[in-house]
C-alpha cells in the first residue's frame, strides 16, 4: 500500500485527498442533518403525546364512589383505536392498579404502571409494532383517600412511531442519495481542479525539458511562477549555472588540447609529404624517419601530460609517504637540477628542516613531488634568466607542510600573474614552445596539489623582485 | 619565383622549403623570427611570403601590417594553427591574401602558392602562352609549336619567370634576385649562360625569336619583334 502511494501521480494524489475530505465532510453533514431531523421529529412527536395525555387528564373525574374514571371513556377509546396502528392509552392509580386502558393494550409492560415524578418517554414494541409513549403524572382533585384532596394518577399515552420512522427513513435515503450524487460529481471536479492546479509545475517541467546540451544558456523564468515554486526554479537555475560552467571549461580545454596537438601533427604530415615530393636517398630517408620518430614522441608526451591533467581533475591521485621519504625525494630532485643551474650561473639552495615527527604520513608521492618541484625549478631556470638565486624552503605546520620555491629573477607582470595557472598559458609563447614547454606545467601542478588535498599558490616574494610559489601538502589523517 | 617562409618551428620550416622546392618554379628562403623575417621581406624582392602568426620577435600580424604599410604588395599567405573564423577574417583584413590552417596538406599549399603568384601577375589561366610557346605551370611541361621541350629546373624557372613578366624588360639583377635563394653567390654571368641555353632549345632559324635582349637593360619575352 505504501509502495503504491509513492508512485501515484501528484494530481491523482491531490484529487484523492480532496475526494476523501469531501466524503468525510458530506458524510458528517449528512449524519448531523439526519440526527437533527430525528430530534426535531421526536420533539414534535413527544409534544403530540403530551398533548394527548393532557387532554385525557382533563377528562378525568371522580365518581360518586370516590373512584377516578375517564369521562366519555368509550368514545375516547373508540377514537384512539382507529387505524391499523392504534394509540395505546392507560390510566393507572398511584398503586399501579389500572383505572382505564385501551382494548388493544392487552399486555401493558410493568414499567408503564409505575408512578413517575415527571413526564417520562419510553420506546417499546407492542404487537410487532414500534411505539413511543409518555408516562405523565397527574393530580386529580378529589375528596378521596389521598391527602389534601388529590388523587395521584399516571396517564400513559403511546403512539406508533411508524409514520415518523418512515419519514426519517425517506430523509435518510434522500441525504444518502444527495451525498452520493455530490461525491460522484466532486470526484471528477477534484481531479480537474488538481490537474489544473498543477499547471505551473507542468509548465516548469516543459520549460526545463527545453534546456539541453545545445541550449545550456537557457534558464527557468520565475515571473509566471507562483511564489512557492520560485525557490525550485532558483535551485534548478543554480545547477544549470554550474553545469554550463563545467561544459564551458570542458569545451575550452578540449579546444586548447586539440590546438596543441596540431603542431606536432603538422610537423609529422609536412615531414612525410616533403619526403614524398623530394628526391629520395637512403641518408635523407633515415633522417626523415628520425625526425618523424621525434614528432611521434612529442605527441606521446603531450598525451601523457593531458592524461595526467584529467586524472588530477578527477581526483584520482591518492597516496601516502612519510615526511622523511618526502624530504629525501626533495633532496634528490634538487640535486638533479644543480648542474643545469650551475650552467646558467644560477644558485640553487635547499633549506629542509627535519619534520617534527619523521614518520608523519603525508598525502604525497614520488610522481607528484617530481612533477611539481621539477616544474617550479624548471620555470625558475627557464624564465628567471641567468645568474639568479633559487631557494627551496620547507616549513612544518600542524596538519600540513609547505614547500616554497622562490627566485630573485625578473618575476612576472600583474597581467601574467592573473593567467599563471591557466592551461596552455605561456608567458612568452614562442620561446616556450621552442624549448619544449607546453604551458601545461603550472596548471597540472596545481591540479595535482589540489587532488592530494593541498594547494599550489603564487605569492609576492619576500624581496621585491622574482617569483615565489608555495606548495602546501596535507598530512594524511 | 622566390618565396620567403617565416616560421619559428625550424623542422616545419625546413619541411615546407623541401616541399616547395620540389617544384622547379620555386626557391625558398627561411626565417625563424618575426623581426628577422620582416627585415628580409623588406629588403629582398620576394614573389610570395608565407607567414606564421605565433613568432618570436614580432608576431605575424604585426609583421604583416608593417609590410603593407611600407608598400610591399607581394602576395602573403598566413599559415597557422589559429583557425577560428574570427582569426581568419582578422588575418585577411590585416592585408594577407590567403589563410591556411595547420595541419595542412602540402599539395594544397603548393596549389595555393601557384594561384596567388598567378593572380599577382594578372594571369587567370595556369597555362602561360607567348606566341606558340606554351608553359603549363601545373605539369611544368613546355612546348613550342606542339613540340615538347625538356628543360632542367633552373632553365624552366627562368623561362617561367620571363613568361609571367612577358612583354616587360627584366634586368639580370632582377632575374638573379628572383631565381636564387639567399644562400647563393650571385654572378650575373650565370644568367647569360642560361639565356643562351634556353635560346638554343627554344629558337630555330625558321621560328620567331622569343627571347629578346635589350642591351644594358635586360631581357624580355615576346612574340613581337622589337623595333630597331
Amino acid at each position: 500500500m505504501n509502495f503504491r502511494w509513492k508512485r501515484l501521480r501528484l494530481s491523482a494524489r491531490l484529487a484523492l485527498m480532496v475526494f476523501l475530505a469531501e466524503l468525510l465532510l458530506l458524510a458528517a453533514f449528512g449524519l448531523t442533518t439526519y440526527i437533527f431531523c430525528h430530534r426535531q421529529f421526536l420533539i414534535s412527536f413527544d409534544s403530540g403525546l403530551v398533548a394527548n395525555a393532557e387532554a385525557l387528564a382533563s377528562l378525568l373525574e371522580e365518581d360518586d364512589n370516590g373512584q377516578v374514571g375517564l369521562e366519555f371513556s368509550d368514545e375516547i377509546m373508540t377514537r384512539f383505536s382507529k387505524g391499523r396502528r392504534p394509540d395505546l392509552l392507560m390510566i393507572v392509580n398511584g398503586d399501579g392498579t389500572i383505572i382505564d386502558i385501551s382494548r388493544e393494550f392487552d399486555d401493558p409492560p410493568d414499567w408503564a404502571r409505575e408512578p413517575v415524578e415527571e413526564a417520562v418517554f419510553r420506546n417499546f414494541s407492542h404487537d410487532k409494532r414500534d411505539y413511543r409513549g409518555v408516562s405523565l403524572p397527574f393530580e386529580v382533585k378529589t375528596e378521596g383517600p389521598d391527602a389534601a384532596g388529590k388523587h395521584h394518577v399516571t396517564i400513559f399515552f403511546a403512539s406508533a412511531t411508524h409514520d415518523m420512522d418512515e419519514r426519517l427513513e425517506q430523509i435518510a435515503r434522500f441525504l444518502a442519495g444527495a451525498v452520493g450524487l455530490l461525491l460522484l460529481i466532486s470526484g471528477p471536479v477534484a481531479g480537474l481542479v488538481a490537474y489544473r492546479g498543477l499547471t505551473p509545475l507542468r509548465r516548469l517541467a516543459l520549460e526545463a525539458g527545453r534546456i539541453g546540451e545545445r541550449s545550456l544558456h537557457l534558464r527557468l523564468t520565475s515571473d509566471p511562477l507562483p511564489a512557492d515554486l520560485v525557490p525550485l526554479a532558483g535551485a534548478v537555475n543554480t545547477v544549470l549555472e554550474r553545469i554550463e560552467a563545467a561544459f564551458e571549461r570542458e569545451r575550452r580545454f578540449s579546444s586548447a588540447a586539440a590546438h596543441e596537438l596540431r603542431t606536432p601533427l603538422s610537423l609529422l604530415k609536412s615531414g612525410v609529404q616533403a619526403a614524398q615530393l623530394s628526391a629520395r636517398d637512403p641518408v635523407s630517408d633515415r633522417k626523415v624517419l628520425e625526425e618523424l620518430l621525434e614528432d611521434i614522441t612529442r605527441l606521446e608526451n603531450l598525451c601523457e601530460v593531458l592524461l595526467a591533467l584529467t586524472a588530477a581533475d578527477a581526483g584520482e591521485a591518492e597516496s601516502a609517504w612519510t615526511a622523511q621519504e618526502w624530504l629525501d625525494c626533495l633532496a634528490r630532485v634538487v640535486n638533479e637540477f644543480r648542474p643545469v643551474a650551475t650552467s646558467q650561473n644560477s644558485t640553487l639552495e635547499l633549506a629542509a628542516p627535519p619534520a617534527p615527527a619523521p614518520s608523519t604520513p603525508m598525502r604525497v608521492d614520488e610522481t607528484a613531488t617530481r612533477r611539481i618541484l621539477a616544474n617550479l625549478l624548471d620555470n625558475a631556470l627557464r624564465h628567471g634568466g641567468k645568474g639568479i638565486h633559487i631557494s627551496v624552503a620547507v616549513e612544518w605546520f600542524n596538519v600540513s607542510a609547505t614547500l616554497a620555491v622562490e627566485d630573485d629573477g625578473p618575476g612576472v607582470t600583474d597581467e601574467i600573474e592573473s593567467h599563471l595557472f591557466e592551461r596552455f598559458f605561456r608567458a612568452d609563447k614562442a620561446r616556450s614552445r621552442a624549448t619544449g614547454g607546453l604551458g601545461l606545467g603550472l596548471s597540472l601542478s596545481r591540479g595535482l596539489a589540489r587532488s592530494l588535498g593541498g594547494d599550489l599558490r603564487f605569492q609576492r616574494p619576500t624581496t621585491q623582485r622574482g617569483c615565489r610559489f608555495v606548495w602546501q601538502i596535507a598530512f594524511a589523517s | 619565383m622566390r618565396i620567403l617562409v617565416v616560421e619559428d618551428e625550424v623542422r616545419l620550416a625546413r619541411n615546407i622549403k623541401k616541399g616547395i622546392e620540389s617544384l622547379p618554379s620555386f626557391v625558398v628562403d627561411l626565417s625563424h623570427d618575426g623581426e628577422d623575417g620582416q627585415h628580409m621581406a623588406m629588403t629582398n624582392p620576394y614573389d610570395l611570403v608565407i607567414l606564421d602568426l605565433m613568432l618570436p620577435g614580432a608576431d605575424g600580424l604585426t609583421v604583416l601590417r608593417r609590410l603593407r604599410e611600407a608598400g610591399k604588395t607581394m602576395p602573403i599567405l598566413i599559415l597557422t594553427a589559429r583557425t577560428s573564423k574570427e582569426e581568419v577574417a582578422r588575418g585577411l583584413d590585416f592585408g594577407s591574401d590567403d589563410y591556411l590552417g595547420k595541419p595542412f596538406d602540402m599539395g594544397e599549399l603548393l596549389a595555393r602558392i601557384k594561384a596567388l603568384i598567378r593572380r599577382s601577375h594578372g594571369r587567370a589561366s595556369p597555362v602561360l602562352r607567348v606566341g606558340d610557346l606554351e608553359i603549363d605551370t601545373r605539369t611544368h611541361r613546355v612546348s613550342r609549336g606542339g613540340r615538347e621541350l625538356f628543360l632542367p629546373a633552373l632553365e624552366y624557372r627562368l623561362l617561367e619567370y620571363l613568361a609571367f613578366r612577358a612583354g616587360d624588360v627584366v634586368s639580370k639583377t632582377e632575374l638573379l634576385e628572383h631565381l636564387y635563394d639567399y644562400n647563393w653567390e650571385k654572378f650575373s654571368n650565370v644568367i647569360e649562360h642560361y639565356i643562351s641555353d634556353l635560346r638554343a632549345k627554344l629558337e630555330r632559324p625558321e621560328t620567331a625569336k622569343l627571347i629578346h635582349t635589350l642591351r644594358g637593360q635586360g631581357y624580355f619575352l615576346s612574340e613581337k619583334q622589337p623595333d630597331k
